[in-house]
């Protein structure tokens, strides 16, 4: 019985594994502070939401919830591509607002706060993933596509480009390198994979409202990617596991009822804060941003 | 008339999001780091108001005082005890960014833990009546705190102009190292912007819990707005950052006359994001490498 | 490379306590205590309901538990935290619950979350909230879920109707977007138009907000005859009351039960004054309720969901009484009887698993003297 506890964490896992590596892309390996990395995440699920609900199938579902992410991704690097560290940061924190307002408000489309129930499970070849056990297989096997996909584009010469404009990019637009571009691609290639890490979500939990896609969001993200070290893959699983197991071993130690609730979140942050100064370039970070 | 009302609204929305922006702003203009525990700061003075005057008892013209040194404190001892720690490490801004969130959950989450999840109200002021100027509704609170922010705009400005610390923080803000090479201790700096930021905050939270309400989440809205606020105004410069929040109380209650509500927040993005592509150094931001 | 062995066995030491744990839990004789899962919100923005619903549920195992408890057993609560509206946080508390802790009942969750109730549904556990009023936002019918909450559409009729005898036949909706407001206004706007009441606007505001100053200029420009206030929080609700006095609006505000709240009391009850007006399921047995709770916690509830979350354990407990066990026999069991209420004074579900109108009377109330009396006519 207890397998059902893991394996819905392992699914969790996998979800955010794909989510912090699309992040690593543009913060770790671009040096691009995007915090609305969860925009991405929204488009994503929400697309996949409602052309599941359509009756489209699945791998439909998949790709067109990463390519509209994508687009959003395309969308908000245009006009913040001139901006530099906290500026863009603020810029694409403002950005995840905007499109949350918009899953908020565009009620004829995603019916507001009362979300879009009923998404179906995947159904590939007849075959129905409504059992944990088999959606977890067909996540995992998702992650890994994902993971060794980016693997190859970060260690590709466009990935070398990336990181050169990260370190230095005078230098590297001095060199010829079209540095706005690159980036606008990278922006779009972390969107894309978070939109199918938002595709896999609005699967698996078969429910989704604005509520999972708050700015608040961002922050277990960004720590993952912060904790692992910038631009390291190894890093970022291993992140991934602290951070989304991170409170279960609290729910075994007994605290009285009444207090619970704000004890378990004190013990989390300070456990988090502790992580950080103990660590603070990451497990295996080797990188350093402005 | 709806105008100066309207314009009434947005300037005590405005006058709340400036007090927060301001210390904010002033203590991201000499130490760099986006601190986003600020909003706990606001809480933390709040609730400290609330235990002093409705718990304790004690006169209130005696635990307001209190409660904004409190805030200070509070301000002073995060940057002592944690981020310290992280520039002796030589850590980016980046970690700084979360462990500002991480402490910001951490006394929220107190703050849970010692008061409760019900909702406070401070009850000094019993019944409140506005008064009619100019055909625009306000009461005599709402007309004392935006009075208090530009007092406060004020003080800034010549304090920033015309002091001796004023004018050390404005040199660690416009570059740390050349200061420190002219004798000016940066960390000393540091900690003073943290005291009088924080205490601004303090300010900020005893006119929140008066004019609404206390929660342990109040914080994360204020400090939201208030970061805006900051960036619209120019985040280097804590006049800057008034003005920008000021600014965005007009946008939103102007803005929601013509739009519907639940685009209020989406309204003061637009703006920031106007802002951040054509103007990225705000409105009286100081001339800093923005673009590149 | 030490730090990445530390770390590593650190990792290894997480998941060997998590997996452990576990193992002892299921080895524990069960036999000993009846364990029920309970899953509220006690962190965030929906803690005023958790904290308070906690107290509730506490306050009726303790009695039983001190009568004896169930033939004997003990019964034994495992509370867990869901945060506020996290659908996958509370489906990890619930997959723990049930898979680690072997419950077959959980008590919660608080505010309704639609992707919860499906996983309950799909691991067959009853799940019995003492405030959801939706279950589900789709046509599914659920067989697990159950709900203590007065229902809405009978609330909102009663409601509709007093505005109707009130002539109060011009009136403003003000809500936020959280999906109770949004649930509720649907409900009100059905009742309303039974009535032939004519609503002149809607206005939707973020959730959070505090500040309705330049709505209700809009507002007051309407004339309304009366606000419809659509809040499931004291936090907007107080400043509201606030606000609409100082721009010397005159209109009579109406509600939502969950208005009800002591909170209410304690921080603006001189704005609420002779101007709200709600339905309220009228407790009856309040007194009595009510002089349990100061015996027991020296403080009135404050925070909506107590007694209803006090008749969802009774009712459990009743269940388990009859020798009722797994999940099923607890549904069917739950479905087909009646339990004494401290809200109703008789509770029955219907089919949806809702509190049956049958046994709801809703009384109007109003604030007067700072505190909630049923209101008695011009």
């Amino acid at each position: 019985m207890i397998e059902s506890y893991l394996i819905h964490l392992a699914i969790l896992i996998c979800i955010y594994l794909i989510l912090a590596i699309a992040l690593q892309i543009a913060v770790g390996f671009s040096g691009l502070l995007n915090l609305g990395h969860i925009a991405f995440y929204c488009v994503g699920a929400y697309a996949s939401a409602l052309l599941a609900l359509a009756g489209f199938p699945f791998w439909v579902c998949l790709i067109a919830a990463g390519i509209l992410a994508m687009l959003s991704g395309f969308v908000i690097a245009l006009p913040t591509n001139k901006l530099r560290g906290d500026y863009l940061a603020l810029a694409t924190m403002g950005f995840s607002f905007v499109v949350y307002a918009i899953a908020l408000n565009w009620t004829d489309l995603t019916r507001g706060p009362l979300g879009l129930p009923g998404i179906p499970r995947p159904k590939i070849f007849g075959f129905v993933f409504s059992d944990n056990l088999a959606f977890l297989i067909l996540a995992i096997a998702i992650a890994l596509i994902c993971f060794f996909a980016l693997k190859r584009i970060a260690s590709s010469q466009f990935g070398k480009v990336l990181e050169a404009i990260r370190d230095d990019e005078l230098a590297t637009r001095i060199l010829g390198k079209n540095s706005f571009k690159m980036k606008t691609f990278a922006l779009g290639i972390s969107a894309f994979f978070a939109g199918i890490a938002g595709s896999l979500y609005a699967s698996y939990i078969t429910f989704i409202d604005p509520s999972s896609f708050t700015i608040l969001q961002i922050i277990p993200v960004l720590a993952i990617v912060i904790i692992g070290g910038l631009a390291s893959f190894r890093g970022t699983i291993i992140a991934t596991i602290i951070i989304v197991l991170l409170p279960e071993p609290m729910r075994f130690i007994g605290f009285p009822s009444s207090i619970v609730g704000p004890a378990r979140q004190i013990i989390y942050a300070l456990l988090l804060l502790l992580i950080l100064l103990f660590r603070p370039k990451g497990l295996f970070g080797k990188v350093e941003l402005e | 008339m709806v105008f100066t009302q309207l314009f009434v609204n947005g300037l005590i929305a405005g006058a709340i999001y400036a007090l927060v922006a301001a210390g904010f702003s002033l203590i991201y203009s000499t130490t760099k780091f986006v601190h986003f525990a600020h909003g706990a700061t606001v809480a933390v003075s709040a609730y400290f108001l609330y235990f002093l005057f409705s718990i304790l008892g004690i006169n209130f013209w005696i635990s307001v005082p209190l409660a904004i040194a409190f805030g200070a404190f509070f301000g002073l001892i995060c940057n002592i005890l944690v981020y310290e720690k992280f520039v002796d490490k030589k850590a980016s801004n980046v970690i700084l960014l979360i462990t500002s969130f991480g402490l910001l959950i951490l006394f929220e989450s107190i703050i849970l833990l010692l008061f409760g999840a019900d909702v406070k109200t401070i009850g000094f002021i019993k019944i409140s009546k506005g008064i009619e100027i100019a055909g625009a509704i306000i009461t005599p609170l709402q007309i004392f705190i935006v009075i208090s922010s530009f007092v406060l705009l004020a003080v800034l400005w010549f304090f920033m102009k015309k002091t001796k610390l004023g004018k050390a923080m404005r040199a660690v803000s416009d570059n740390k190292a050349v200061a420190e090479t002219l004798g000016i201790n940066a960390k000393k700096i540091f900690n003073w912007s943290f005291v009088i930021g924080s205490a601004i905050a303090g300010v900020a939270g005893i006119f929140v819990a008066l004019e609404q309400n206390l929660e342990p989440t109040m914080g994360t809205n204020l400090i939201i707005k208030g970061f805006t606020g900051a960036v619209i105004g120019g985040i280097g410069s804590a006049p800057g950052a008034i003005l920008g929040s000021f600014l965005l109380g007009f946008a939103e209650n102007f803005g929601i006359w013509f739009l519907p509500s639940g685009y209020k927040d989406a309204i003061a993005f637009v703006i920031l994001l106007v802002f951040l592509l054509f103007r990225p150094t705000g409105i009286l931001g100081i001339k800093r490498e923005v673009q590149k | 490379m030490k730090t990445k062995i530390i770390f590593g066995i650190t990792i290894a030491a997480i998941i060997a306590i998590i997996f452990f744990a576990g193992c002892t839990q299921q080895n524990q004789p069960g036999e000993e205590k009846i364990r029920i899962g309970v899953l509220l919100s006690l962190s965030g923005d929906a803690a005023f309901f958790g904290e308070s619903e906690l107290k509730g549920i506490q306050m009726a195992v303790d009695e039983v538990n001190e009568a004896g408890g169930i033939n004997g057993q003990a019964v034994e609560l495992i509370v867990e935290d869901t945060g506020t509206l996290n659908t996958p946080a509370t489906i990890t508390a619930l997959q723990k619950l049930v898979n680690v802790d072997g419950v077959s009942v959980i008590i919660g969750p608080t505010w309704d979350m639609p992707g919860v109730t499906e996983v309950a549904e799909k691991e067959k556990i009853v799940l019995i909230s003492p405030d959801n009023i939706v279950g589900i936002t789709g046509e599914k019918k659920l067989e697990y879920f159950f709900s203590t909450w007065q229902p809405q559409k009978a609330e909102m009729l009663a409601l509709a109707k007093f505005a109707k005898e009130r002539n109060l036949t011009q009136i403003v909706i003000l809500k936020d977007t959280d999906i109770y407001s949004e649930v509720i206004t649907k409900r009100f706007l059905e009742a309303v138009n039974q009535q032939r009441i004519n609503v002149l606007g809607s206005f939707s505001v973020i959730t959070g907000t505090k500040d309705f100053r330049t709505e209700l200029i809009k507002i007051k420009e309407m004339k309304p005859d009366a606000i419809m206030a659509a809040f499931v929080s004291e936090s907007p609700r107080g400043p509201l009351l606030k606000q609409i006095k100082e721009l010397d609006l005159k209109t009579p505000v109406l509600a939502n039960s969950a208005v009800e709240d002591q909170a209410l009391l304690n921080n603006f009850s001189q704005y609420a004054e002779n101007t709200v007006f709600f339905a309220s399921p009228n407790i009856v047995r309040e007194k009595e309720f009510l002089s349990k709770f100061e015996a027991k916690y020296q403080t009135k509830p404050v925070g909506p969901g107590a007694p209803n979350a006090y008749d969802a354990a009774i009712a459990i407990v009743t269940a388990y009484k009859s020798e009722a066990r797994t999940a099923d026999e607890i549904k069917t069991f739950l479905k087909t009887h009646t339990f004494p209420s401290m809200t109703f004074g008789q509770l029955q579900f219907d089919e949806n698993g809702f509190v049956s109108s049958d046994v709801t009377k809703f009384v109007i109330k109003t604030v007067k003297n700072g505190q909630f009396i049923p209101y008695e006519g011009s």
